[in-house]
C-alpha cells in the first residue's frame, strides 16, 4: 500500500505528519518511509540513528569519440537543451543540462557518441525499530530533481506493507513524480489565505491525475471554516485535524516525534493512520 | 539598482509574510516580483490592478499526426520519460510525462510526430495596492520548473525598474535549492534569507548557503519563530557568523503572523508596533547596505 | 578578423546589451573589410537552459575571434576559450560606436576565461 503525502505550500506539515504515521504504524508493523523531497530532505533528523549506505545515482550523459567525430554538428542541433556543443575541432558536452534523453547518440550518423555517466545526487538509508527511511539528495546545482524522486522510489523492497512517500511541496513536476501510482494521497493544509490557495493547486492536479486523497487539517484553529469550507464545497473529505499548538511546534522544532513527545498525539495519529488504510484499500479493490 | 532576493531553504518559514511587509514598507520605491511561480502567494496581499497578463511558453510537446502514424511503435521504443503510451491500438503522448526532447520527432521513419510549443502557464504585471509595479506569474499545473519562468519574471522586473528608474527589486525567492532557486540567484546583488529555529530549518539552511557561496553573493539572515527552539537558534547564529553571514532580526513565534495573514494584511499593517519596529529595521538594513 | 558585440540593434547607435547569453543580438564588425552585420539572437534569449553555450558556439561558427559584452559565465567561458575567442569585459550600457572605441583604446579588460 503506497502513501504519499503532499502539501501545495512548504511548512504545512507533510514531514511531520510522514514521520509520525511511520512511527504509528511501526509499532504494529514494518514501514517503508521515503524522503522524496531531494533538495530539502529532512525525514532523517527525527532519527536517531543516522543515515548510512550512501549509493551514488547517476544519469546518462553523452561521451563523444573525437576519432569518429566528424564535427558535423547533428547532436547539437537535436538537442533541445543545449548541453552539446560542436566547435569546428571538438565537441563539448555540458553534464549539467543533461536530460538524459538519447538523442545525440540515437542520431549521430558516425556512431561516435556513446554512454558516460554523471551522479545527480545520493539514495541513502536507516533502520530503526521497524522503520526504513530511503532518503534521495539532490547534488547542488543538479536540475534533475524529478528524476532523482524517480530513482529513489525505485530503491528497496517492494514487499513492505506500508509505504510512505514524504513529497515535496507545490504541483509541479517533481510531485507529479512523487505522487503518481500512490492509492492514496494525504493532502497537508494549513487554514490561512496562503495554504488554501495553495492547497487549491494540488487538489486540482490530483483530480486530474485520478489520484484519491482527503485533506488533513494542520494547526488548525477552532472557528477557523477556511479550509472545512473549501472540502465541503468541493466533496473532498477531511481525514484528519491536528490543532495549532505550541508544544507541537516546539516537539517538532526540536527534532522529536510528537506522537512520542505529546500527550493524545498518537491517539490522534492512530486514528489517521487507520483512516488512511480504510480509505486506500477501498480503492485498491 | 539593487536587486534583494529573499530566499528560505525550508518552506513555511514565514519569507513571503515578511517579503510582503518589506513590499509595503518600500511602497514605490520597489519593484515587487513574485518568484515563487510553483505556489505564489505575495497577489493574496498585494491586491494587483491594472494586470497585464502573458502567455508563457517554455520547451516543446510532442504531438502525433494519426494520418500519417503507421504505429510501428518505434517512438514509445526509444522515449526515456515514459511518455508514449499503447491505448486502445494507437500510440498516445502523454503529455504531463512528455519532456519535449524531440528524440521520437527525429526517430519516427514516417515523420508523423510534430513538436509543438508548450504554454507553461502565464506571466503578469500588475500595479499594488501599496504603489509598487509588481511582477508575478503562475506556473501550469505538473510543468517542469526549470526556473525559465523565474528568469522571466526577474527579467521583467529590472525592465521596469530600470526604464521607470526604481531603485530597488524584491523578490520574493522559490523554495528549495533546485533550478528555480539557481535562476533566483542570477543577477542578485543581495541575498536576505528567513530562517526558523528548528532542526529542519536549520539543516535546509546550510543547504541554501552552500548556494549562496557557490554564486559569491553577500547575503543576511532572519531567524525568524526564534523562541520555538533556543538551542536551535543559537547554533543557526553561530553558523551565521562563520559564514560572514550578518544576522539582522530575530522573530518570536507570534499570532501576528497568523492574525494579520487571515485579515489580509502585511505585517506593518497589524497594531503591532513591535513586529512593525522589527520589520522597519529589516527595511532600513537592506536600505543602506553597500 | 571578426568582432562580435552584444547589442540591441544593428547600427553603430544601438546601445550595447549588458547580457551575453540572452543577448537580443550580436552587431558584427569585420575588420579587414570594414563591413558590419548582426546576428540574431532570438533562439538562445527563449532559452531555458544553455543560452551562453548556444550562443557562444554561434559566434564561433560565424569565425568571431573577440567578443566584446558585460561579461561571460563559466560555461559559455569554456565554449569560447575551446574555440580560441578572446572576451573583452565591462563594456557597460553604451552605444555600440562607444564601446568599439573603448576597446580600441584599450579600455576594456580581457576576461580571464
Amino acid at each position: 500500500m503506497k502513501i504519499a503525502i503532499a502539501s501545495g505550500k512548504g511548512g504545512t506539515g507533510k514531514t511531520m505528519i510522514a514521520t509520525n504515521l511511520a512511527y504509528i504504524a511501526n509499532l504494529s508493523y514494518p514501514v517503508q518511509l521515503y524522503d522524496l523531497d531531494v533538495e530539502e530532505p529532512n525525514d532523517h533528523l527525527f532519527f536517531s540513528t543516522p543515515l548510512g549506505n550512501e549509493n551514488d545515482v547517476e544519469m546518462m550523459i553523452p561521451v563523444v569519440d573525437e576519432e569518429k567525430c566528424t564535427h558535423c554538428g547533428i547532436c547539437t542541433k537535436v538537442c533541445e537543451y543545449h548541453a552539446i556543443i560542436t566547435l569546428p575541432d571538438r565537441v563539448m558536452v555540458f553534464p549539467e543540462l543533461c536530460h538524459s534523453c538519447y538523442g545525440c547518440l540515437e542520431m549521430c550518423p558516425e556512431g561516435a557518441i556513446s554512454e558516460g555517466f554523471k551522479s545527480i545526487g545520493t539514495i541513502s538509508s536507516l533502520h530503526q525499530e521497524n522503520i526504513n527511511l530511503i532518503t534521495g539528495r539532490l547534488k547542488i546545482s543538479e536540475s534533475a530533481t524529478a528524476a532523482l524522486i524517480s530513482r529513489t522510489k525505485d530503491h528497496g523492497e517492494e514487499d513492505n506493507k506500508l509505504i510512505f512517500y514524504d513529497s515535496p511541496p507545490g504541483s509541479s513536476c517533481p510531485v507529479i513524480e512523487a505522487v503518481k501510482d500512490c492509492d492514496y494521497v494525504i493532502l497537508a493544509s494549513e487554514p490561512s489565505p496562503f495554504g488554501l490557495h495553495d492547497m487549491d493547486l494540488v487538489a486540482r492536479t490530483l483530480i486530474d491525475l485520478k489520484v484519491p486523497f482527503g485533506v488533513i487539517v494542520n494547526k488548525d484553529v477552532k472557528n477557523n471554516t477556511l479550509i472545512d469550507n473549501y472540502c465541503s464545497e468541493n466533496k473532498i473529505e477531511i481525514i484528519g485535524r491536528i490543532p495549532l499548538s505550541m508544544e507541537i511546534a516546539q516537539a517538532y522544532a526540536s527534532g522529536g516525534i510528537v506522537s512520542k513527545a505529546v500527550d493524545d498525539m498518537d491517539v490522534l495519529f492512530k486514528q489517521i493512520l487507520d483512516t488512511i488504510i480504510l480509505r486506500a484499500e477501498g480503492q485498491q479493490k | 539598482m539593487k536587486e534583494i532576493v529573499i530566499m528560505s531553504g525550508k518552506g513555511g518559514t514565514g519569507k513571503t509574510t515578511i517579503t510582503a511587509a518589506i513590499g509595503a514598507l518600500a511602497k514605490e520605491k520597489a519593484v515587487v516580483a513574485d518568484c515563487d511561480v510553483d505556489a505564489a502567494n505575495l497577489h493574496l496581499l498585494f491586491s494587483p490592478k491594472n494586470t497585464e497578463a502573458h502567455e508563457f511558453v517554455s520547451g516543446k510537446t510532442a504531438v502525433i499526426n494519426y494520418d500519417k502514424c503507421t504505429d510501428c511503435g518505434v517512438c514509445r521504443q526509444k522515449c526515456r520519460f515514459d511518455a508514449i503510451d499503447f491505448i486502445n491500438g494507437k500510440y498516445v503522448i502523454d503529455e504531463v510525462a512528455c519532456e519535449g526532447c524531440s528524440v521520437c520527432h527525429y526517430l519516427c521513419p514516417e515523420k508523423a510526430i510534430d513538436m509543438r510549443d508548450n504554454t507553461a502557464g502565464k506571466w503578469f504585471i500588475s500595479d499594488s495596492r501599496f504603489g509598487s509595479r509588481f511582477v508575478h506569474a503562475k506556473l501550469g499545473i505538473g510543468q517542469e520548473n526549470s526556473g525559465k519562468l523565474v528568469g522571466k519574471v526577474k527579467a521583467v522586473a529590472k525592465e521596469i525598474a530600470e526604464k521607470e528608474k526604481i531603485p530597488f527589486i524584491i523578490v520574493d525567492g522559490p523554495p528549495g535549492i533546485g533550478c528555480p532557486v539557481i535562476s533566483a540567484f542570477s543577477g542578485a546583488t543581495h541575498i536576505l534569507i528567513v530562517t526558523e529555529a528548528s532542526e529542519s530549518g536549520f539543516h535546509d539552511l546550510k543547504r541554501l548557503v552552500e548556494l549562496v557561496e557557490y554564486f559569491k553573493v553577500t547575503a543576511s539572515c532572519i531567524i525568524n519563530k526564534c523562541d520555538l527552539n533556543n538551542e536551535a537558534s543559537g547554533r543557526i547564529e553561530k553558523f551565521c557568523n562563520n559564514h560572514n553571514i550578518n544576522v539582522i532580526n530575530k522573530i518570536k513565534y507570534q499570532k501576528v503572523f497568523y492574525e494579520t495573514l487571515q485579515q489580509g494584511k502585511t505585517l506593518v499593517e497589524s497594531d503591532d508596533n513591535n513586529i512593525k519596529e522589527k520589520i522597519e529595521e529589516i527595511w532600513n538594513y537592506l536600505k543602506n547596505m553597500e | 578578423m571578426k568582432i562580435a558585440i552584444s547589442a540591441t540593434g544593428d547600427n553603430w547607435q544601438d546601445f550595447t546589451d549588458t547580457r551575453f547569453g540572452r543577448a537580443k543580438g550580436f552587431f558584427i564588425i569585420d575588420t579587414d573589410t570594414a563591413e558590419t552585420s548582426y546576428i540574431d539572437n532570438a533562439s538562445n534569449l527563449e532559452a531555458a537552459h544553455g543560452a551562453g553555450t548556444s550562443t557562444s558556439q554561434a559566434l564561433i561558427s560565424k569565425g568571431v575571434e573577440i567578443v566584446i559584452t558585460e561579461t561571460v559565465g563559466p560555461k559559455a567561458g569554456e565554449v569560447l576559450k575551446s574555440g580560441g575567442v578572446k572576451v573583452f569585459e565591462g563594456a557597460g550600457k553604451v552605444t555600440l560606436k562607444e564601446a568599439y572605441e573603448n576597446y580600441k583604446k584599450g579600455l576594456l579588460k580581457e576576461q580571464e576565461l
